[in-house]
């Protein structure tokens, strides 16, 4: 019978995954955005060979603003530079950001509600050799109890630039994680970034992987192991976190419980 | 030069002294009907602060989103009490509504908060920050190509303790921000006792320096030298077309709960709102004379806020 796994949403398969960096689809989508909306400034504190915002500095320069190695006073400069109306988009590693500046992210950014957007490259252990000073198991922990934010995951390069394009349309702060390493592009240009909700990416009723980031890659590639022992796992795409989508949640949980209680009747 | 609409009340010293009098007089009533609050700092600051909100910050109070307005950011956010007297002696809300100060659903929240109150550029009180945010917003004028609009930003001499204000201070020396003002509130005082023994900050003038900033010391409760100082501070920007390529700190000595007499110059007022018959002590040696607290606060008038009201909360 061999019934097959069913890819949804322009997802493909993990034997046409190809390694990229979620942080150069950043940098790219920096200049693009630089050339369609004048109000876009960035800021770096000496990483920008890093974070790839060196693109949009050799093109902007007149709009990039270096802070030098003081993550709290880059995020505060990017603080002041939004109440003249400007979308300033900031970049260090995730757990300087949401480490050392984090207090000037909450008292200043948040509670002010001000339309800065964090992007905070190195997310998560896929720092990998640098250790644990420099990898951020805890920068989501951090932001997801502030207030006003809104916290992005994206899975690899593509949704990064779906995200990047959306961004600028968003009003107030924003903290969007991306990683070190290359990881798969799982989706594709035809994968669809809906804001505060989650996208189905496989199909399947016997049970449900809920997944972000760099996880979801690995999650579609259990959804196929399982599959070649018959069981057909739905895997769903929650590329914002804050404000999640629970209904997609609840519907999933109701699924699975009236699943359960009908097998125990 | 770009044609810079000022928009400042032009009082004389004489009329300056008064006002901050009775900014004095305001706060401490407000700590007092709060029962909370901090007294100390707001006393030591008020009469340069009177000074720059009457004379020198560009603002309209009845519009307080006025695209040529100067900045002002309080970085040591617990003066709360001396910005809020200062915006209602500019006329941006009537002085009755200051009695609100601290109660639940007021605009005067204990620390100033951007959300609540049209006027305030920014949330502050969490200490040391207000710098680097009053940096961020003189650089946005000088991008957007009104670099005469100028940022005044105030800074309490303990805050100087934080990192951040040091972050911020070598950001601007480096990018030469010449719209930028900073005032220190150098009373000498904070939460654990005199700053000399909590953790000195002098040499000061010499810090600010090596940084390449230019630095001004005054006494901050003589008024002719304060009105010469903001002289000196503004002199040196866009606004008044000569900008200098360095930002400008002056370094006001003060004293705190300056005018209340016995009061003056203990830490512990920092943060403890005086009782009745202490604030009736205090306001007798700023010379107002009332037979209670009650007739004191009645001066002040109906407590209703008649200021700007957001579109959203219309």
């Amino acid at each position: 019978m061999a019934a097959k796994i069913e890819y949804k949403n322009g997802i493909l398969p993990s034997s046409a995954w190809k390694p990229e960096l979620t942080r150069k689809a950043y940098g790219e989508m920096l200049v693009e955005l630089g050339r369609q909306n004048p109000n876009v400034v960035v800021l770096d504190a000496d990483l920008s060979e890093s974070t790839y915002t060196k693109y949009f500095r050799a093109e902007f320069p007149e709009r990039f603003v270096e802070c030098g190695i003081a993550e709290q006073d880059m995020m505060n400069t990017a603080a002041g530079l939004s109440t003249w109306g400007f979308i300033p988009f900031l970049s260090s590693y995730a757990i300087f950001l949401t480490g050392r500046a984090w207090d000037q992210m909450r008292n200043t950014v948040d509670y002010s509600n001000l339309n800065v957007k964090i992007a905070a490259a190195h997310g998560g252990i896929s720092v990998g050799k640098d250790g644990c000073s420099h990898q951020s198991m805890e920068d989501l922990g951090n932001v997801m109890g502030l207030v006003n934010m809104t916290v992005l995951v994206p899975a690899d390069y593509w949704e990064t630039r779906r995200m990047m394009a959306w961004i600028p349309q968003h009003e107030g702060p924003l903290y969007f994680r991306l990683g070190r390493e290359r990881v798969p592009m799982v989706t594709t240009e035809e994968t669809p970034f809906v804001p505060g909700r989650a996208v189905e990416v496989v199909g399947g009723n016997d049970g449900t992987f809920i997944a972000c980031g760099m996880m979801l890659s690995r999650a579609v590639r259990a959804a196929e192991l399982l599959a070649e022992e018959g069981i057909f796992s739905r895997v769903l795409n929650m590329p914002m976190l804050k404000p999640i989508d629970e209904e997609a949640i609840a519907e999933n949980a109701a699924a699975k419980m009236k699943d359960a209680l009908a097998r125990r009747a | 030069m770009r044609e810079c609409k000022l928009s400042t009340l032009n009082l004389t010293e004489e009329e300056l002294t008064q006002t901050a009098r009775l900014v004095r007089h305001d706060i401490l009533l407000m700590c007092n009907a709060a029962k909370s609050g901090h007294p100390g700092g707001p006393l030591s600051a008020a009469d340069y602060l009177t000074a720059l909100w009457m004379n020198y910050l560009d603002c309209e109070p009845k519009n307080p989103f006025w695209e040529g307005r100067d900045r002002f950011v309080l970085s040591n956010g617990h003066c709360s009490a001396l910005n809020y007297a200062l915006m209602a002696h500019r006329g941006y809300f009537s002085r009755g509504y200051l009695l609100t100060f601290r109660t639940l659903g007021t605009r005067l929240q204990g620390h100033p908060s951007k959300v609540k109150l049209p006027g305030v550029e920014v949330s502050t009180g969490s200490l040391g920050q207000g710098l680097s945010v009053a940096h961020g917003m003189a650089l946005g004028a000088r991008m957007r190509g009104v670099p005469e609009r100028t940022v005044f930003c105030n800074c309490g001499d303990g805050e100087l303790q934080e990192g951040n204000i040091w972050e911020a201070v070598m950001h601007a020396g480096h990018r030469e921000t010449d719209n930028l003002v900073l005032s220190v509130d150098f009373n000498n005082a904070q939460i654990d006792g005199y700053v000399e023994n909590v953790k000195g900050i002098e040499p000061l003038a010499d810090k600010f320096e090596a940084f390449r900033w230019r630095v001004h010391i005054a006494n901050g409760h003589d008024m002719s030298d304060i009105v010469k100082a903001w002289e000196w501070a503004l002199e040196g920007t866009p606004k008044r077309g000569h900008p200098c390529g360095q930002p400008s700190v002056i370094l006001f000595k003060t004293v705190m709960m300056e005018g209340t007499g016995e009061f003056e110059n203990i830490p512990g007022w920092h943060g403890r709102p005086p009782k009745d018959d202490e604030v009736m002590k205090m306001l007798k040696a700023l010379g107002f004379d009332y037979g209670s607290v009650e007739e004191a606060r009645a001066s002040l008038g109906e407590a209703v806020y008649d200021g700007y009201v957001p579109e959203e909360e219309r």
